[in-house]
C-alpha cells in the first residue's frame, strides 16, 4: 500500500504547478476572449461606419434629386417661349410669314421625330443584400435577431 | 439551517421568482399584446420610426418634350419645440430674414411643448433656395461659435437650434400662363386643380406610401422602394399654343369680348395642338383664382358650354344630306318666316331671300331654311338620331378636368316641344362646348369617321413610355356625305366677302352667331379646316359677347384667317400649289 502512495506522489504534479497550469488555461481563455470580443468590436464598428455612410449616400441622392428637378425648371425657365421670343426679338429676329418661306421636297424626311422621354434601358441592380444573412450573419446577430423579431412582421401592420 | 436563514433564502427566492415572472408577463405582451403598442415599443427600443414616402410628382411635357410642369426646390422653415433652446434669436432671425412678425414667431417658439397643440409649427412652407441658403449659414455660424454671436436681452446665448429648414419638392410651370387653362395647377397644399393636373392626378402624383425606416446603421440595407409619379406628353404643340393664345388675347382685346377660346385639333387623330382660352391664369408667380376669373367665366372656355349658333348648320345640313332628304342643289324658297307652333323663325337679318339651294342656304346662314330642314324634311326622330350619333350631350372624354357635358333637350324628355326641333337646327336651345362641336365637325373634315379628341400623348411611367392611340368616336355620315358638305363649306368659304381668307391654302369653314338669351350680347363662333383635300388641322373659335360687333363674321373669321396664317407656318404646310406638285412629282 505504501509502495502505491510512494509511486503515485513520484509522479503527481505539485501543487504550485496544478496552480500554474489552470492561471495559464484561464490567462488562455481570456485572451481567446479578448480577441473574439475586439474582432467582434471592431467589425461592428466597421460596419456601423459603412451604415451610416450609406445613410448618408442616400440623403445625398435625395438631395441631388431635388436639386436635379430644381435645375431643369430653372432650364425650361430660361428656354421658355416667352424669354426664347424676346431674346429672338432683341437679336432682330422675327417671325417668317408662309410667303417667305420655300419648300423643298427632301426623299426620305418624315418631320419631326417623335419624341422618346423614357430612359433607356438599364440593368436591373438589386438593392437587396444577395446572400441569404444566415451566411453573412454572425451567431450574436443571429441571436439578437431571434429576440428582437415580433410575431407579426412589420410590413404587415398597418399604421 | 436556523429560522433566521430560512427567511432570507425564502424572500430571495421570492425576488427572484417576482422578477422572472415580469419578464415572462413582459414577453407575453410583447408577443402577444396589439401591434402597434408593439411597434411603438420597438421604435423606441430599436431606432426605427413611420415615415410617410412621398414619390415626386411626375412632370408634364408638351409634344416635343419641352417642360411644361416640374419641380422647384423650395424650403419649409418651422421650429421644433423641443429643441429650441433661444426663442427670441429665432424671433429675430425670421423676422428679418422672411419678413415674419416678431412677437408672433416669439410667442409660438416660446411655448412649452408640453403644453403646445404640436411641436413642429411650421413658420413659412414657401422659403426660396437664397433664403434658406442664408438661413443655413447663419445657423452654422451660430453653432459654430455661439459666444461670438453674444447674448440676448434675456441674457441667455444666442442660438437657432430649434429651428428647421427643410427642403422639399413644390410644382413649377416654366412657361407661366402659356397653356395654363389645359395644365392646371397644384396649390400651396399639393391639392390639385382643374385640367391635366387634376385629370390625371392619380398617374401624376403616384402612390404615398408610410413605412417603418431603420434609423439603425446595421440595417441600412431596407430602404423601401417607391416609384414617383408618371410623367406625362401632351399632344400641345408649344409653339402653336403661342401663337394662337397671342391671337386670342389681341382679338378678345380688340372685339372687346368677354372671354373667348380657340383650339387647334389633328382631324386625323384628334389630337390637340393648342387650346387656348381667356381669360387665363399666369402660374409662375403668386395667383389668385378670384382677381383673374370673373363671374361666367371658365377656367377653361374650350370644354364650357354655350349655344353655338350657326355652326350647328353643319350638322343639320350633314344630317340632311346623309339622310338623302336633301343634295346640295336642292332648291328652297325663302320667304323670311317659317312658323312653329305658333312662333315665327327668322334669318338673321329678318329678311327674305328668295330662291335659293341647300348651299346658298348656308352660305347666307339662313335660320328659316335649316329650321324647313329639320321640321320639314327631316322629322324630329331622324334629327335627334342625328345629333345624338354625333354624341351631344355627351363629354368627350379629355384628359382634362371638369369638361361640360353639354345640354340637349331630346324629343323624347317632356318639357320637349316642337319648336326646340327648329331652334336646334341652327343652334339655339342646345347647349355644348367648342371641343364637342369640333369633335362633331371632325366627322366632316375625315371622311365621315368623327375623332376622339385628346391631350395626352404618352404617359413615362417606370422608365417605359406608352404611346396614346387615336380612337374614332363613331361614322355618324358616310364619307361621300362628308365630302360634299366639305366642298360646300369650301365654297362658302371662298364666297366669304367680310373677311379675306388665305388664298394659298383652301379651307372649308362656317361662322355662327348666337344670340344670347334675354341679352343683347352674342356668341361668335368659327369652325373651319384645311387643306381641304388633305386636312391637317381644325380651328374652332368662340368669341363670347363681342362688343364691337355682334356678328361672327367680322369678330370670330378674322381670328380663324390669323390662326391659319401662323398654322402653316408652324406646321410645315405648304400652299396647296406647291404641295400638290410635290406630290405629282
Amino acid at each position: 500500500m505504501d509502495r502505491v502512495l510512494d509511486f503515485t506522489q513520484a509522479y503527481s504534479q505539485t501543487p504550485w504547478r496544478k496552480q500554474v497550469q489552470g492561471i495559464g488555461i484561464f490567462l488562455i481563455a481570456l485572451v481567446v476572449m479578448l480577441m473574439a470580443a475586439s474582432v467582434f468590436v471592431s467589425v461592428t464598428a466597421q460596419t456601423a461606419a459603412l451604415g451610416k455612410e450609406i445613410q448618408r449616400y442616400r440623403q445625398n441622392i435625395e438631395t441631388l434629386e431635388f436639386e436635379i428637378a430644381n435645375m431643369e425648371s430653372q432650364l425650361a425657365i430660361l428656354t421658355s417661349t416667352s424669354v426664347m421670343k424676346r431674346r429672338a426679338i432683341e437679336l432682330g429676329f422675327r417671325s417668317a410669314t408662309s410667303e417667305e418661306i420655300t419648300y423643298i421636297n427632301v426623299p426620305g424626311y418624315t418631320g419631326r421625330d417623335h419624341i422618346e422621354l423614357a430612359e433607356p434601358a438599364q440593368p436591373v441592380v438589386s438593392t437587396t443584400l444577395v446572400l441569404s444573412p444566415r451566411y453573412t450573419q454572425s451567431w450574436v446577430d443571429w441571436l439578437s435577431q431571434q429576440f428582437r423579431a415580433p410575431l407579426i412582421p412589420l410590413a404587415e401592420v398597418e399604421p | 439551517m436556523n429560522e433566521k436563514h430560512s427567511l432570507r433564502y425564502a424572500s430571495m427566492g421570492l425576488t427572484f421568482a417576482f422578477v422572472g415572472f415580469a419578464i415572462i408577463f413582459r414577453l407575453f405582451q410583447l408577443q402577444v399584446g396589439s401591434p402597434n403598442q408593439d411597434i411603438q415599443v420597438y421604435e423606441a427600443i430599436d431606432g426605427k420610426e413611420w415615415v410617410t414616402l412621398t414619390p415626386a410628382r411626375g412632370d408634364i411635357y408638351d409634344r416635343h418634350g419641352r417642360l411644361m410642369a416640374g419641380s422647384q426646390l423650395i424650403y419649409e422653415v418651422a421650429i421644433e419645440l423641443y429643441e429650441v433652446l433661444n426663442p427670441a434669436t429665432i424671433a429675430l432671425v425670421t423676422s428679418v430674414e422672411l419678413g415674419l412678425d416678431y412677437h408672433e414667431v416669439l410667442l409660438q417658439a416660446s411655448q412649452s411643448p408640453a403644453d403646445a397643440p404640436s411641436t413642429h409649427i411650421t413658420l413659412n412652407y414657401f422659403v426660396p433656395y437664397e433664403k434658406a441658403q442664408e438661413l443655413l449659414d447663419l445657423q452654422k455660424a451660430l453653432d459654430k461659435d455661439p459666444v461670438k454671436a453674444g447674448k440676448s436681452a434675456d441674457g441667455k446665448l444666442h442660438s437657432l437650434s430649434g429651428l428647421v429648414v427643410t427642403p422639399r419638392l413644390d410644382r413649377s410651370y416654366p412657361e407661366g400662363d402659356l397653356a395654363s387653362n389645359v395644365l392646371g395647377l397644384v396649390d400651396k397644399e399639393g391639392k390639385s386643380h382643374n385640367g391635366v393636373e387634376e385629370k390625371l392626378q392619380w398617374l401624376l402624383s403616384g402612390v404615398e406610401k408610410q413605412e417603418i425606416v431603420s434609423t439603425n446603421p446595421y440595417l441600412a440595407m431596407d430602404l423601401p422602394e417607391i416609384s414617383d409619379g408618371a410623367s406625362l406628353i401632351l399632344t400641345i404643340d408649344r409653339e402653336i399654343q403661342d401663337a394662337v393664345e397671342e391671337i386670342l388675347d389681341i382679338h378678345v382685346k380688340k372685339t372687346g369680348s368677354y372671354a373667348g377660346s380657340i383650339i387647334v385639333m389633328h382631324p386625323r387623330t384628334g389630337e390637340i395642338l393648342a387650346m387656348a382660352s381667356v381669360p387665363r391664369m399666369d402660374l409662375s408667380g403668386e395667383w389668385n383664382v378670384g382677381e383673374t376669373y370673373q363671374e361666367g367665366h371658365a377656367f377653361n372656355m374650350a370644354i364650357d358650354g354655350y349655344e353655338p349658333g350657326s355652326v350647328f348648320k353643319i350638322i343639320t345640313m350633314a344630317a340632311a344630306l346623309d339622310s338623302g332628304v336633301a343634295t346640295p342643289d336642292t332648291p328652297f324658297t325663302d320667304t323670311g318666316g317659317l312658323n312653329v307652333e305658333g312662333w315665327t323663325i327668322r334669318n338673321w337679318d329678318g329678311g327674305a331671300w328668295g330662291p335659293q339651294t341647300m348651299t346658298t342656304c348656308m352660305e347666307h346662314s339662313l335660320n328659316v331654311c335649316l329650321a324647313y330642314i329639320s321640321t320639314e324634311l327631316l322629322g324630329q326622330t331622324r334629327f335627334y338620331d342625328y345629333v345624338k350619333a354625333f354624341q351631344f350631350g355627351r363629354p368627350t372624354g379629355i384628359e382634362l378636368a371638369r369638361e361640360y357635358p353639354g345640354h340637349v333637350r331630346f324629343n323624347n324628355e317632356d318639357n320637349w316641344h316642337l319648336i326646340d326641333l327648329a331652334t336646334n337646327s341652327f343652334g339655339q336651345g342646345i347647349e355644348v362646348t367648342p371641343l364637342q362641336m369640333l369633335r362633331a365637325v371632325s366627322a366632316v373634315a375625315n371622311d365621315g369617321k368623327m375623332v376622339t379628341p385628346h391631350i395626352l400623348k404618352a404617359v413615362v411611367n417606370r422608365g417605359h413610355q406608352y404611346a396614346i392611340a387615336p380612337e374614332v368616336a363613331g361614322a355618324p355620315i358616310s364619307a361621300e356625305t362628308a365630302h360634299t358638305l366639305s366642298e360646300m363649306l369650301a365654297q362658302i368659304v371662298e364666297s366669304e366677302s367680310y373677311t379675306e381668307m388665305p388664298d394659298n391654302i383652301r379651307v372649308a369653314g362656317k361662322t355662327g352667331t348666337a344670340t344670347i338669351y334675354n341679352s343683347n350680347f352674342t356668341n361668335a363662333s368659327f369652325v373651319g379646316w384645311g387643306p381641304v383635300d388633305d386636312p391637317q388641322f381644325m380651328v374652332y373659335v368662340w368669341l363670347n359677347k363681342p362688343t364691337v360687333s355682334q356678328w361672327a363674321s367680322l369678330m370670330a373669321s378674322p381670328v380663324f384667317v390669323d390662326v391659319v396664317e401662323r398654322l402653316i407656318v408652324l406646321m410645315d404646310i405648304p400652299p396647296d400649289h406647291v404641295r400638290l406638285s410635290m406630290a405629282a412629282e
